[in-house]
C-alpha cells in the first residue's frame, strides 16, 4: 500500500499487490466516492438506490434477519426493485428501500404529514399500497411492462413531488 | 465473574416471568413490537416503518408484547430476555414500536393472548392473504405507532 500526500489536501491511494483486506476495502470506498463525484446530480439518487438495494440483498440474506421469521431477501425481488427504479420519473422525491419479512424488496415514500406509499414488483405484477393522511387509502395490483401505470404515477406526482 | 453474571441474568429473567395479565386483550392496552433491523425504523424522523408490522409468512401473524403498566426497564427486559436471547443468532434489540391494540382492531385484525414464552406475549392475527391489503393495514398501524429507540446500557448493565 502506498499513501502519497499530494498538495493541496489530496491523497493518492493506489491499489498495490499484497495490500491487506482492510486497505482494499478503503481503496474500493474511495474509488466509489470518486466515481459518484463525477456523476451528474440527476443520476445520483438512482445510483444510490441501486447501491442500497445491493446492500439490502447482502445484509438481509439470512433467514430471520428481522429477529423473527423473515425470509431471506431474494435476488428476484431485488431485481424487481431495480426495474421499478428504472421506470421512476425524475420529478418525484427519491424513495427509500425497505426489505419485507416475506423476502420482497419494496420502495417506499414517507412524508412528515402521514403520507406513506410503498410499491414492489412480484413476477410481472406491481403491488402498491398507500395511506395519505386519515382515511385516504389506495392499494392494489397492476401489471408491469417496464413503465409505471398511470394509477401509480398519479399517486407519486400528487403526493411525493420533488422538493 | 462470568458465572455470576449468568446467574444474575437467570434470576432477572425468572423475576420477569413472575407476571400476570388477563387473558382478554383490551383495546386500549399498549402493545410493543420489538425491532431488530435498522431498516424498520427511522430515528431521525421518529417513525416506525410499516415493514415492522408486516405479518410473518411462516406464522401468519406478528408477535407483540402487552406492555401496559410496565416500567421501561421491564419492557426492554421482555424484548431482551424473551425475544432476542431466545434466538441462536443473538440478534441485537434496537428499538420498539408501541401501539394500542385498538390500532390493529381498527384494521380488522385481532390481538390475541399467546402466553408462551411469557404471559405478556400476544399475536396480532387475522391478516388477509392479499399482499396489498396486508401492506395497507401495516402502514395504517405503523402510522399510529410510537418509536422508542433502545437506550445504550450503562457499563455492567446487561439489559
Amino acid at each position: 500500500m502506498i499513501l502519497a500526500a499530494v498538495p493541496p489536501y489530496q491523497m493518492e491511494y493506489r491499489l498495490e499487490p499484497g495490500m491487506s483486506e482492510e486497505s482494499r476495502d478503503i481503496w474500493a470506498k474511495m474509488e466509489e466516492i470518486r466515481r459518484k463525484g463525477r456523476e451528474p446530480i440527476s443520476f445520483s439518487w438512482r445510483e444510490s438506490l441501486r447501491d442500497e438495494i445491493e446492500a439490502v440483498l447482502r445484509t438481509h440474506s439470512q433467514p430471520g434477519w428481522d429477529g423473527y421469521d423473515a425470509e431471506p431477501v431474494s435476488l428476484k425481488s431485488a431485481n424487481g426493485a431495480l426495474r421499478i427504479i428504472n421506470a421512476l420519473p425524475d420529478h418525484i422525491s427519491p424513495p427509500g428501500v425497505i426489505p419485507e419479512p416475506d423476502g420482497e424488496v419494496a420502495l417506499e415514500w414517507s412524508s412528515n404529514n402521514r403520507r406513506d406509499f410503498s410499491i414492489s414488483l412480484s413476477d410481472a405484477t406491481l403491488i402498491y399500497a398507500g395511506v395519505f393522511g386519515g382515511s385516504c387509502k389506495k392499494y392494489g395490483e397492476e401489471p408491469f411492462f417496464g413503465a409505471l401505470p398511470s394509477t401509480i404515477l398519479g399517486i407519486l406526482i400528487q403526493y411525493f413531488p420533488k422538493a | 465473574m462470568r458465572y455470576l453474571r449468568r446467574f444474575s441474568e437467570f434470576l432477572f429473567s425468572t423475576f420477569l416471568r413472575l407476571d400476570w395479565v388477563s387473558r382478554a386483550v383490551a383495546p386500549d392496552e399498549r402493545t410493543s413490537r420489538y425491532i431488530f433491523d435498522k431498516k424498520q425504523f427511522d430515528e431521525a424522523k421518529r417513525i416506525v416503518k410499516y415493514a415492522a408490522f408486516m405479518p410473518s409468512k411462516k406464522t401468519g401473524d406478528i408477535s407483540v408484547y402487552r406492555t401496559a403498566h410496565c416500567r421501561e426497564w421491564r419492557v426492554w427486559g421482555l424484548g431482551e430476555y424473551f425475544v432476542a436471547r431466545r434466538r441462536p443468532d443473538k440478534v441485537l434489540l434496537l428499538a420498539r414500536g408501541d401501539v394500542a391494540a385498538r390500532a390493529f382492531v381498527q384494521q380488522g385484525l385481532s390481538v390475541v393472548a399467546k402466553p408462551e414464552p411469557h404471559p405478556r406475549h400476544a399475536a396480532a392475527a387475522n391478516w388477509p392473504s392479499d399482499k396489498a391489503e396486508q401492506r395497507i393495514k401495516a402502514i395504517a398501524v405503523a402510522q399510529e405507532a410510537l418509536l422508542l429507540v433502545k437506550p445504550l446500557a450503562p457499563k455492567g448493565n446487561t439489559v
